[in-house]
């Protein structure tokens, strides 16, 4: 009897070890102070994609198939895109040019930052340099490209003109090992040319070097599609961006936060909950940080941008 | 005769708009604007197909077909499959549903 009593005992304390270990590796406490609501603003009907430059926020006005312009204080400049755009969806900033990732017509449109069309480049498809659901895009210093092609289940390579170079993931296969995709929506890179893939149904980021090695990464339990709220967890991560300092941050779509992590994935802070009111999301989609570390979200079921700033 | 021309004006401007179709789909799993855009993308693929509105958090798509175009039930399936998703439900709206 005695024997079975220690049995039970010993049983129930590996488990409580087990949990313990569980909490404190998948349960990391914020690092950082966090940030605080500034403003909101905008007239929308799905805004997506966002991207600053040095004094400006462009939003995709996805429904209304436009870019709108405005400056740091949501007053609003200007808008277009409208003859050519389909649903604009993640956008980023290179060397002055905006690169809008245009879902329906499978192409990546490129407009100087005065809104001027300069080039377009993709075509509908699934072989190299062919997209099906073009969702975000990123280019590293050389003027290489890379796009999340959500419905290819696929990050492309590709030089500045297009020639494809590799690819990660599976064409048309979704996978859960590292390298394979699920539906990815976002990509971004760091300033040492690192790829950071916002490998949406997956629940998580994951990381390559500049030569396209897989790195790490992370989102929940061992980065398997294990969706939660926890810190560090994900329920679909629809865009990610890199600070000024080489944080990474994402947009935690169905948990309605953003979160933000150190580059080698460590936790460190998170902001917003679901609502309508001042500071709440329905649904951020994507995140963008200024060079002075502001923070800018674009809020899709409320059909507007906010302004965030770290806590002092 | 302008009331007459007029008349006539409203009557034939009626039936156009009462010759085309209206459609409601039932779609499981909506959720994401990427999901929805792409549902959208294969719909408005099929022929005849002049409007389409997404309402998310019913699941419901409902498309507007033009005159003399019929949409098949096996065709709306397919399209909804495309694009990652199946189709829950399948019903020809009648006017002024």
């Amino acid at each position: 009897m005695g024997g079975s009593v220690k049995t039970v005992l010993k049983f129930f304390g590996l488990i409580v070890v087990l949990v313990t270990i569980f909490w404190l590796i998948w349960n990391p406490s914020p690092q950082e102070p966090g940030y605080i609501f500034v403003s909101a603003w905008g007239e929308f009907n799905d805004p997506i994609g966002i991207a600053v430059s040095d004094t400006e926020v462009y939003v995709s006005d996805s429904r209304h198939r436009k870019i709108q312009v405005f400056d740091f204080d949501g007053n609003f400049r200007r808008a277009f895109g409208e003859k050519e755009l389909g649903r604009p969806m993640n956008l980023t900033i290179h060397e002055q040019e905006l690169y809008v990732a245009d879902y329906w017509n499978d192409k990546i449109f490129i407009y100087s930052l005065d809104g001027k069309l300069r080039r377009s480049i993709g075509q509908a498809g699934k072989g190299p340099f062919e997209f099906d659901g073009v969702a975000g895009v990123a280019v590293n210093n050389k003027g290489e490209l890379f796009v999340a092609d959500f419905s290819n289940q696929r990050i492309q390579h590709l030089r500045a003109n297009g020639e494809f170079i590799e690819q990660w993931g599976t064409t048309k296969k979704v996978g859960i090992k590292a390298g394979e995709m699920n539906y990815p929506t976002d990509v971004a890179i760091a300033a040492d040319g690192s790829l950071y893939v916002a490998d949406g149904y997956n629940d998580r980021i994951q990381v390559f070097s500049s030569e396209g090695e897989f790195l790490h990464k992370w989102g929940g339990p061992f980065a398997l599609n294990i969706s939660g709220s926890g810190p560090g967890w994900f329920a679909t991560v629809s865009s990610v961006a890199i600070g000024p300092q080489g944080n990474v941050f994402a947009t935690d779509f169905y948990n309605n936060r953003v979160q933000k992590f150190a580059p080698d994935g460590t936790f460190l802070s998170a902001f917003g909950e679901k609502g309508t009111g001042s500071g709440q999301f329905d649904r951020p989609v994507a995140v963008a940080v200024a060079k002075d570390g502001t923070v800018f979200v674009t809020d899709l079921g409320n059909n507007r941008v906010q302004k965030w700033r770290a806590k002092p | 005769m302008k009331n007459l021309i007029f008349a006539l004006a409203l009557i034939i401007s009626g039936n156009v708009l009462a010759a085309d179709s209206q459609y409601q789909l039932g779609v499981n799993g909506l959720a994401c604007p990427f999901c929805v855009y792409g549902l959208e993308k294969q719909l408005s693929k099929l022929p005849g197909v002049k409007q389409i509105e997404t309402d998310v958090k019913q699941g419901e798509v409902r498309l507007l077909v033009k005159e003399g175009v019929v949409l098949t039930e096996p065709l709306a399936r397919e399209a909804v499959k495309k694009s990652g998703f199946s189709l829950r439900s399948f019903k020809k709206l009648n006017a002024g549903e």
